[in-house]
């Protein structure tokens, strides 16, 4: 079995602790081996070497600092959140994924941990961040860096990796961060759209190299070296330690300017009684002493990454950095009396960048800080939400709903082939209601943490989106109970959630951000931005039911039962007559909105246009259907448009870069969207064949019967 | 009377309401991907104010009924298919009451079209103003430094078609002088006649004026023009440059008095006054995104002065006339000189049929429900029969 680290009381790593890493990760790498070659992988295991790279870092803090420090309340973005999800989004942006392997032996050591059940040593994004801001000089080792496709970077000195894409740690990245911070300036002078994709990826290592920065040397100015030296007059000023942090300096700012002023005075005094020496030493000392001040004060201006520190004035609603705190200029006239409170807080975080190395003293410490933060936080009102938002996150709805949509599937799969199996049917139905109800509870959590209507965000509009696809295909299902209605729940239901991860993963943003001003109103994100939502939602179940209709009518599925396809066709215009109601409705009432908001009920920007777009479709549908213009594959082929119509609504109007509707702006989905209509072009032209095929069966009847005849 | 009714069976059919629908969604298409070349005031105008437009796809021109057009022909669909000729009976009243709803809708349309007014006042704290100016159209004002009232007004209408050398003369009994305009550009900048130019008519003191490329954005378009002022009396002759961004207005000595000519956004002079007593920004904590803005403002009207807040979503309606928190400004620090650190930007609006869309839209939503309820109650009913108890 493998050992882990008997020692649970605090962080195990350090500067001095590092020095252990290597021997424990040969341990577990012989451990492996030997493991291995019981279950007859073979003596090749013995070629997995253990370089004195090799940094096995997991697990070594334990559970309840790793609570206390995801709980610690955070302002970044305009909101409080907890320091978890500053880890959470950190670590995705620069890593593209929530989890850290610090293994680089590749897949063999990967496929003998699995065969042995040995963890992986692994980083969750808090204890990435932990290490980062404790022990940055081991976490610049982390081949945390991803990048998509390494020539970009190879061509300007970086390493060369055996893939297209790779890893790199920041000291890897160290000998070309000036080119690429050169280039990225040159690039961003560059329009997005006609950015190549090159250059967006150095403009993107350029951000991740200076986040990784913020976060590294983020508390560098508290680890900084300020021992007072031979100093008499230091010490009667820091009594208590030899080595003050830079807050305290900054609080006696005052007392050193007139300290040493006095200390000038005696010295000039000294020369003219005849002994220039009398003062010198301690006049280098002091010198020595400020120097180093200086330094620490060139750390302390980099240390804006996180606004950890409550403001204690009431009134205030800017939390502080500490480079706010610690400001060179102000430092010489002395703190702010009325901040007393801020640099206690303050203090607190130095002790503990300066205790990292002890794991018992650290823990106290950082209680005595959460204590602090959490108290000053909850006093404000700004912290009921924040452990919320932690439980949220790490319940991981969304995740399981979207696996479990996966499975009701498989298991409709196989009730399609026992139709008649009444336990398998309500089976069924337990599947796919259960993650629809984890899925309605993440989105719930977030209107709770938010205080906002369920869509509000891009985001949460494919949430919403999924939700009501999934609420809507089930009531079909309840009422006709045809197995059609169940399966397009599972499918579009894991579809929709997959996509929402996706387009997590793409933006890499916080997905629960503070509001523009106009949007700032729960009144019309609960009428307007819902009902256009589920207009959407039907929009497109519409066009999955009418799939269901082509493909069957493609393979011949059911050849001989007209019945269940004008069913299908009867399911398809109902839905086109819902979505016609929500999407007419919305699209009014946005209009009503922009009549409140910017003096006029249209405006013709992409947004509206969008929406128009989908109820004009419905409406020549429902008028041509009526006119006898269309019928059974006529009506399934107008919702397939009609659910282009709807991507390009929902999505498509975002990449234009133009209109009123800029908070919803995105970029990088375009690819993904050219597909989809792709794909759906092609189910038109299937389409047209059926048609076709049709057609010319009911001529070579007419021939046969006239034959006949 | 054949034709006639052959006529109103073709516009009163599903045919004709399915084909009209589909132009608009077609117009709706491409006046959308066009907004990212061309700004939305030229697509709007193209598409969906025309009669009739050509579209280009790559080289292939596509010509196409315009908006105007095609909601006319809707409209007309609408009325005689949707509600006179419609079947009226129990069955079926949600589809009425949607049509009925849609009239209304149509209707408020063309009332806003036709007869809005639309403009933006900008204003700095303690400012007071009367004053609306157009987002996108110019005029040439010509009045005496210190009156409000201007002697000649000329709007854009009689511009816009004065490129190149084509020139128009305007006259008014109250100067004692001609203006003659000629050279208009929507959008332009002067610069310094260079040795190629020097002598060519638009020279004005070694400057000429530049014609740019049409911004996208309507509002960012800035006017200019050439003028000649010719003395009534003497029959000297004045060239100058009119420019809208110009920091001062011409000034003209003629008859003993002094005139100013200024090219500027065309003016509507609303019956009150507000005075802007304070505007507040909010950002979001430790960001620079405004969270929101706000302000507080006094109406002035006769003698009377009512203290009034407008925030987004919450304007000011007064005599027909609605102010909206549009944005606020500078972006940039507050240039040297500014009389404040922010000016708030409000949009006003002058709109007969403010309320009516809301109106059609409850019966419209009302219509649809009940129509599609019907629907479903009937769906429903035939599940229930096909399935065994």
């Amino acid at each position: 079995m493998i050992t882990t680290n008997p020692n649970t009381t605090g962080p195990r790593r350090g500067h001095a602790a590092a020095w252990c890493l290597p021997s424990f990760a040969i341990g577990t790498v012989i451990t492996r081996t030997i493991a291995a070659l019981v279950i007859g992988a073979g003596l090749l295991c013995l070629a997995v070497p253990a370089s004195a790279k090799d940094v096995y870092s997991a697990g070594k803090w334990d559970k309840e600092t790793i609570d206390l420090f995801a709980r610690l309340p955070i302002q970044e973005g305009g909101r409080v959140k907890p320091l978890d999800t500053v880890a959470n989004f950190k670590m995705l942006r620069i890593n593209g994924m929530r989890t850290l392997n610090l293994h680089e032996k590749g897949t063999f050591e990967k496929t003998i941990a699995r065969f042995t059940r040995a963890p992986l040593p692994k980083l969750s994004p808090m204890e990435w961040a932990l290490d980062c801001m404790f022990f940055p000089e081991i976490a610049k080792d982390y081949k945390c860096f991803w990048i998509e496709d390494t020539e970009a970077i190879t061509g300007i000195g970086a390493p060369t990796r055996a893939k297209r894409f790779g890893r790199y740690s920041y000291n890897e990245l160290l000998p070309i961060r000036a080119k690429v911070f050169e280039l990225a300036g040159a690039y961003s002078n560059i329009e997005l759209k006609d950015r190549s994709a090159k250059q967006s990826q150095i403009l993107n290592l350029a951000n991740n190299i200076n986040e990784f920065e913020m976060l590294a040397y983020f508390l560098e100015f508290a680890r900084a070296d300020l021992s007072i030296g031979d100093s008499a007059l230091l010490a009667r000023m820091f009594p208590e330690t030899p080595n003050p942090t830079l807050g305290q300096v900054h609080a006696k700012g005052e007392q050193l300017r007139t300290s040493a002023q006095a200390l000038f005075v005696l010295k000039d005094e000294a020369a003219k009684a005849g002994t220039p020496d009398k003062y010198k030493a301690e006049e280098d000392a002091l010198l020595g002493f400020v120097d180093r001040v200086d330094n620490a004060n060139f750390f302390a201006v980099r240390s804006m990454a996180m606004a950890m520190l409550p403001p204690v004035k009431a009134g205030d609603s800017e939390w502080l950095t500490p480079a706010m705190l610690l400001d060179p200029e102000r430092m010489m006239s002395g703190a702010d009396p009325r901040q007393a409170a801020e640099f206690e807080h303050l203090a607190s975080l130095e002790r503990l960048a300066r205790l990292a190395d002890n794991p018992l003293q650290f823990k106290q410490e950082a209680q005595a800080f959460s204590k602090f933060v959490v108290g000053s936080a909850t006093e404000r009102g700004e912290y009921a939400k924040v452990p919320m938002e932690v439980s949220f996150y790490r319940a991981k709805y969304f995740f399981y709903a979207q696996w479990l949509f996966v499975f009701s599937f498989v298991l409709i799969a196989i009730s399609w082939l026992r139709m008649q199996s009444k336990g398998l049917r309500r089976l069924t139905w337990g599947a796919v209601t259960i993650p629809w109800a984890l899925l309605v509870t993440g989105i719930v959590y977030r209107c709770i943490i938010r205080g906002r209507p369920p869509v509000s965000t891009l985001y949460e509009t494919i949430l919403f989106i999924t939700a009501v696809l999934v609420f809507v295909a089930l009531f079909i299902e309840f009422l006709n109970r045809r197995r059609i209605g169940i399966s397009v729940a599972a499918l579009l239901g894991w579809f929709g959630l997959f996509l929402a991860n996706k387009y997590e993963m793409s933006d890499k943003q916080d997905t629960m951000p503070t509001l523009e001003a106009v949007l700032d109103t729960n009144f019309w994100l609960a009428t307007h931005v819902t009902i256009i939502n589920v207009g959407y939602a039907a929009g497109m179940l519409a066009a999955a039911v009418a799939h269901v209709y082509i493909f069957g009518k493609l393979v011949g599925f059911k050849k001989d039962q007209p019945a269940y396809y004008a069913e299908i066709t009867r399911m398809v215009y109902g839905i086109m007559c819902f979505a016609l109601v929500f999407s007419l409705i919305g699209t009014v009432l946005g209009g009503i909105w922009a009549n409140y908001s910017w003096g006029r009920f249209w405006g013709w920007d992409p947004k509206e246009n969008g929406a128009l777009m989908i109820v004009l479709s419905c409406l020549a549908t429902l008028h041509a259907r009526m006119g006898g213009y269309v019928r059974h594959l006529g009506i399934n082929m107008c919702a397939i448009a009609t659910g282009c119509i709807v991507a390009f609504s929902w999505w498509g109007v975002n990449l234009l870069g133009v209109g009123l509707h800029s908070y919803g702006f995105t970029s990088g989905i375009w690819n993904s969207l050219v597909v989809f209509w792709g794909s759906q072009a092609l189910m038109l032209l299937f389409g047209i064949a059926i048609f076709l095929r049709e057609r010319m069966g009911k001529k070579e009847k007419l021939v046969g019967k006239a034959v006949t005849n | 009377m054949k034709l006639l009714q052959a006529a109103i069976n073709l516009f009163s059919s599903y045919g004709f309401a399915a084909t009209m629908i589909l132009f608009m969604l077609a117009l709706t298409f491409f006046g959308t991907l066009e907004q990212v070349d061309h700004g939305l005031l030229e697509v709007q105008r193209k598409y969906f104010e025309s009669t009739f437009l050509i579209h280009w796809v790559g080289p292939v021109p596509v010509p196409l009924p315009g908006g105007y057009l095609v909601m006319i022909l809707l409209s007309i669909n609408l009325v005689i298919g949707g509600l006179i000729r419609l079947k009226k009976n129990w069955r079926r009243p949600g589809v009425l009451i949607v049509h009925i709803g849609m009239v209304v809708m149509m209707v408020a349309g063309f009332v806003t079209f036709q007869y809005s007014q639309r403009g933006f006042m900008r204003l700095y704290e303690t400012q007071t103003s009367d004053r609306v100016l157009s987002f996108t159209d110019w005029a040439i004002e010509i009045g005496e430094p210190g009156t409000d009232k201007a002697n000649m007004i000329v709007p854009q209408r009689e511009l816009e078609d004065l490129e190149g050398d084509r020139a128009r003369t305007f006259y008014s009994g109250s100067l004692p002088f001609d203006l003659t305009v000629s050279g208009y550009a929507h959008n332009s900048f002067p610069v310094k006649a260079g040795p190629m130019v020097a002598e060519s008519p638009g020279v004005v003191d070694g400057y000429v004026l530049e014609t740019l490329k049409l911004d996208p954005q309507a509002e960012n378009n800035i006017a200019g023009a050439h003028a000649t002022i010719t003395d009534k009396a003497t029959g000297e002759k004045t060239e100058a440059i009119l420019w809208g961004m110009a920091n001062y207005p011409l000034t003209v000595a003629s008859d003993g008095k002094t005139y100013t000519l200024d090219l500027t956004k065309e003016t509507m002079i609303i019956p009150f006054a507000l005075k802007l007593d304070k505007f507040t920004r909010v950002l979001h904590p430790g960001t620079d995104r405004p969270a929101s803005f706000e302000s507080e403002v006094t109406k002035l009207e006769g003698e009377s002065k009512e203290s009034i807040l407008i925030f987004m979503n919450n304007p000011l309606r007064h005599e027909g006339w609605t102010f909206f928190q549009q944005s606020f400004g500078p972006n940039a620090p507050a240039l040297t000189g500014a009389p404040g650190e922010f000016f708030t930007v409000f949009e006003v609006v002058r709109n007969p049929a403010d309320h009516w869309p809301l109106y059609s839209c409850i019966v419209i939503s009302a219509g649809l429900l009940i129509h599609f309820t019907q629907k479903l109650l009937k769906y429903i009913q035939a599940e229930n029969k096909r399935r065994p108890a």
